[in-house]
């Protein structure tokens, strides 16, 4: 294998890992924003299903329809 | 609004008589229902909606106020209600949920809707009256498909011209969508007609329905275009 190749070959390498540890590090960061997301104020005002099929399982029980509230927490 | 109307008292009340169901979109990868807000129809955040237990969609609430949510909700409720007695028998449950199902778009078709109409009993005058203008709805948009699915700019004039005529039948009539979103469907499909065709008073008349119908809830921009129009046009036919 030629010495260009080698390098080449070396190159991709770092930078596959380098694009996996940057996911990872971002993944962190959602998980994180999602905790503080769920620290907000209003949950306390009522009780929010966070799961969609419960939020109908309970629905179907209680004979309450829906109110769903989608937001983000990726971004503010 | 999370600091707003959904921390606010009334909407703890509110949310007594209804279940709660929050999603956050996180781009987490692998989350369970990440992409919920695309199937429900949303494409932006906030987004608000009501359902049934089955998932079945009732549309957003006008405003973001707890009064607002609560119509929405008395729809969700009422459908519900009323398709479990029709599926009874209570013939006036049936009708009642026609007009229901009417309401939240179950029929997407005239032909449907009016076959379905034939095989009810005890319609009361009330209840025509307000059927019709629903009908008068699916109508419309039977009647404006043709220019919305049309995307050759050189059969718009000649599309808007056979779809304002027929439109202008139906006001002619009386024939008026009873749904906002098909009104005002109908009004916009008019004014365009009414300025092609340089007709000053259908025009007036079109926008005058528009403004009474939608008052200040009526899109500013477009109220403000179409009075530049409607000004060009008296403009033009005094040959300034």
């Amino acid at each position: 294998m030629s010495p260009f190749r080698s390098a080449a070959i070396a190159l991709a390498f770092f930078a596959a890992a380098g694009d996996a540890l940057a996911q990872a590090a971002n993944q962190d960061q959602m998980k994180k924003n999602l905790e503080k997301k769920l620290e907000a104020e209003f949950l306390k005002n009522a009780t929010w299903i966070l799961d969609y099929d419960q939020a109908k399982a309970e629905s179907k029980k209680s004979g309450k329809p829906i109110f769903a509230y989608f937001t983000r927490s990726y971004a503010n | 609004m999370e600091s707003g109307t959904l921390s606010e008292p009334e909407f703890a009340e509110f949310a007594k008589d209804v279940t709660l169901f929050l999603h956050i979109t996180t781009r987490i990868t692998g989350r369970k229902d990440e992409d919920l807000l695309s199937k429900v129809g949303g494409r932006g955040f906030p987004h608000l909606v009501a359902m049934d237990a089955t998932g079945k969609l009732f549309g957003s609430p006008n405003d973001r106020t707890v009064e607002s949510f609560r119509k929405l909700m008395t729809v969700v409720s009422e459908y519900g209600n009323f398709k479990a007695k029709a599926e009874k028998g209570d013939a006036v449950a049936k009708v009642e949920f026609f007009i229901r199902a009417l309401k939240v778009g179950d029929f997407k078709k005239l032909d449907e809707a009016k076959k379905h109409l034939a095989t009810l009993k005890k319609v009361s005058k009330e209840q025509k009256t307000e059927i019709d203008g629903l009908l008068y709805g699916l109508e419309v948009r039977d009647i404006v498909e043709p220019l919305n699915q049309n995307k050759d700019d050189g059969k718009k004039a000649e599309l808007t011209k056979s779809v304002g005529k027929k439109l202008v039948e139906m006001d002619k009539a009386g024939h008026l969508p009873a749904m906002d979103e098909d009104f005002g469907v109908f009004y916009s499909v008019i004014l365009s007609y009414a300025e092609q065709e340089k007709d000053i008073p259908l025009f007036e008349k079109g926008l005058e329905a528009l403004k009474a119908r939608f008052g200040d809830n009526l899109n500013q921009r477009f109220l403000s275009a179409k009075e530049q129009i409607l000004e060009k046009m008296k403009d033009e036919k005094e040959g300034k």
